[in-house]
């Protein structure tokens, strides 16, 4: 449980999407998200679901760990399809009392689901499979960068994003471990009212801060010790470095970009 | 009733790409008031199993059941009041204001108050040491020895029926650790509880358990009684486990005296035996003023200086040495033998 947690979703492998720069990886998703946002005909969508399809299958991730990362939000694609197949203006399937859902609602209702599951898919869950969260810190500080001259600290920011990343999966650990120690000396954690059961927390809460004041507190010296003074003449172990892999997947993504602009282009020719 | 565990596997992050076998078909049965030692290095799935023993843990596959009890619903709670588990590094849990109120922790759950909390609150932390004045102190002033101590007595005063420490000596003084396992045995002797104690310092196990399980890689390597368990050194060794070191003197010692006990596992009973073979020799050997903190150590560093005299000649057989032991000899070696071990 605890490993998961500390790598978030990310599934170890060396694919090609795997070894694509982190700072390629997020301004791709980011665009491909524009451009889902902007999509409106069954075709568009169609031909961003393949690109997607094919991030997927050059990952390596299996599609069913994909798919399930839109399972959180399934409820909320209902709901709202729902809505939208029952209130959206048009001609409606079929009359019962004030219930009429429309063909328009529908078309609506689909839209707005594949929007919301490609924007998942394609455009996030890729990103977090396939780039460990430090390798993702790491490039947003990068991409960040020019920021500092308006003196946003984001270095200070990153390293932040970076420690609080690392000691997630400690702590995690730590926690369970304490819960175990006091679930052994008879503590019950879901019985009793509301106050006791939140009572009965303090047991855990408490040697979980001493332990993270501890740890941040050794790993201050240890940083100090080695040391670190912030971002002044800081090299890296890690480079990132642009590849031609990372030319190929801007070109394909270009492709993609370029047909998506011809599709959009032809339906305002022809005149929708 | 006893501790049954039947083809108990168990695997960590199950279903993700990180699962990992911990403990695979693992059959085992502790009896009412056995002294179990659990040995295995690192990661070979000792901490698992024991955790199964309170229900912390549920088998994926197989079954554990305590006194009849597996740890499902209702039966859960009982459970946990039966099996106190001891965990690495138990300093980590404490949290009251004082260090009263946490050894107290367990049983104010139990619903017990009032001068029978305050009489087991007392016993436990005696049991490990910890003074009166110390009770009333924030856990956290405390050294990291005398939190290990609170922490402990936090299990002990639930006066659990099985006793399980995990590695309940790393980390510990010397003095601490004899502190707590005088303890212990106390509690097995004296009250049948039974004792599972997992470690990976072979000289407490050696010393205390009546019986031995070695795991490597998440099963069952051997089991039995110490005597046979560390007499097979290289299996041991090939499973990352270093025997006491005494079982390499003796072995050392058995080419010289092939009649020697060789199920020797303690260095009071090498010493033993040894003044027992070399009384004659020894009987020459100015015998010094025993100091009291190392009479076991003397006694040994006396027999050796006493086999290095029989052995450096090299004229009479060194398995002889018994038989032409003077009856005065010997009984007075045997008494100085008898103190040592003690
Ligand atoms: N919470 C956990 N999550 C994942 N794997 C674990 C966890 N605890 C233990 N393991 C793994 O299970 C195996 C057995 O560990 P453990 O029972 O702690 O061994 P031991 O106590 O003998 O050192 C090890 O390989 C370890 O990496
Ligand atoms: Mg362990």
């Amino acid at each position: 449980m605890n490993q998961n947690i500390s790598l978030g979703q990310y599934f170890p492998g060396n694919s090609l999407v795997h070894r694509i720069d982190p700072r390629t990886k997020i301004i791709v998703s980011l665009s491909y998200m524009a451009v889902v946002l902007a999509a409106g005909s069954p075709l568009e969508f169609a031909l961003l679901a393949a690109f997607a399809a094919c991030a997927v299958a050059a990952s390596g991730v299996p599609a069913s760990m994909v798919l399930r990362s839109v399972k959180p939000i399934i409820p909320l694609i209902v709901f709202a399809g729902a809505i939208n197949v029952f209130f959206a203006k048009g001609r409606p399937i079929f009359r019962l009392w004030v219930i009429a859902p429309t063909y328009e609602g529908c078309a609506l209702a689909l839209m707005m689901s594949a929007r919301i599951s490609l924007i998942l898919i394609g455009g996030s869950a890729m990103m977090i499979f396939t780039t460990t969260p430090i390798l993702l810190t790491d490039g947003v500080e990068r991409l960040l960068k020019p920021l500092k001259r308006l003196r946003v600290p984001v270095h200070e920011l990153a390293m932040m994003m970076t420690i609080a990343l690392r000691f997630i999966p400690t702590l995690m650990e730590e926690a369970d471990k304490i819960i175990k120690a006091q679930a052994s000396r008879g503590a019950d954690f879901n019985e009793g009212k509301l106050l006791d059961r939140a009572r009965s927390f303090i047991p855990i809460i408490i040697p979980l801060f001493v332990s993270a004041f501890r740890r941040a507190d050794e790993l201050a010296n240890a940083m100090e010790a080695r040391c670190y003074r912030g971002d002044e003449g800081r090299t890296r172990m890690r480079e990132l470095r642009m590849t031609r892999l990372d030319a190929m997947a801007f070109a394909a993504f270009g492709l993609c970009a370029a047909l998506f602009a011809l599709l959009k282009l032809g339906r305002a020719w022809w005149g929708a | 009733m006893p501790i049954v565990v039947k083809n108990l596997t168990y695997k960590y992050m199950r279903r993700t790409p990180f699962e990992q076998e911990a403990l695979s078909d693992v059959c085992l049965e502790i009896a009412d008031g056995e002294f179990v030692g659990i040995i295995g290095r690192t990661g070979s799935g000792k901490s698992t199993l024991v955790q199964h023993f309170n229900g912390l843990l549920k088998p994926d596959e197989g079954s554990v059941t305590i006194d009849g009890l597996s740890a499902t619903g209702s039966g859960l709670k009982e459970l946990r009041r039966k099996v106190g588990v001891v965990f690495q590094f138990p300093e980590y849990q404490l949290f009251e204001e004082t260090v009263y109120k946490d050894i107290a922790y367990g049983i104010s759950k139990l619903g017990l108050d009032g001068a029978e909390l305050d009489r087991r609150v007392r016993k436990a932390a005696g049991a490990v040491g910890i003074s009166g004045a110390m009770l009333q102190k924030s856990p956290f002033e405390l050294s990291g020895g005398q939190k290990r101590r609170a922490a402990i007595a936090g299990i002990f005063v639930m006066e659990p029926k099985f006793l399980v420490m995990d590695e309940p000596g790393s980390g510990l003084d010397p003095a601490g650790r004899e502190e707590i396992f005088a303890y212990v045995s106390k509690l097995h002797r004296d009250f049948g509880v039974s004792v599972i104690l997992v470690s990976h310092n072979m000289e407490d196990v050696a010393r205390y358990a009546e019986r031995v399980i070695v795991m490597s890689d998440g099963r069952i390597a051997m089991d039995g009684a110490p005597r046979s368990v560390f007499r097979r050194i290289d299996e041991l060794e090939g499973m990352g486990l270093r025997p006491p070191d005494v079982l390499y003197f003796i072995r050392a010692l058995k080419s010289l005296l092939p009649g020697i006990d060789d199920g020797i596992l303690t260095v009071g009973q090498a010493a033993a035996e040894l003044e027992k073979w070399l009384a004659p020799a020894l009987a020459r050997v100015p015998a010094r003023a025993p100091m009291a903190s190392a009479v076991t150590a003397q006694a040994l560093a006396r027999a050796s200086v006493a086999s290095a005299a029989v052995v450096a000649p090299a004229s009479a057989p060194a398995s002889e040495a018994p038989a032409s032991a003077q009856a005065s000899a010997s009984a007075q070696a045997s008494a100085k033998g008898g103190a040592g071990a003690g």
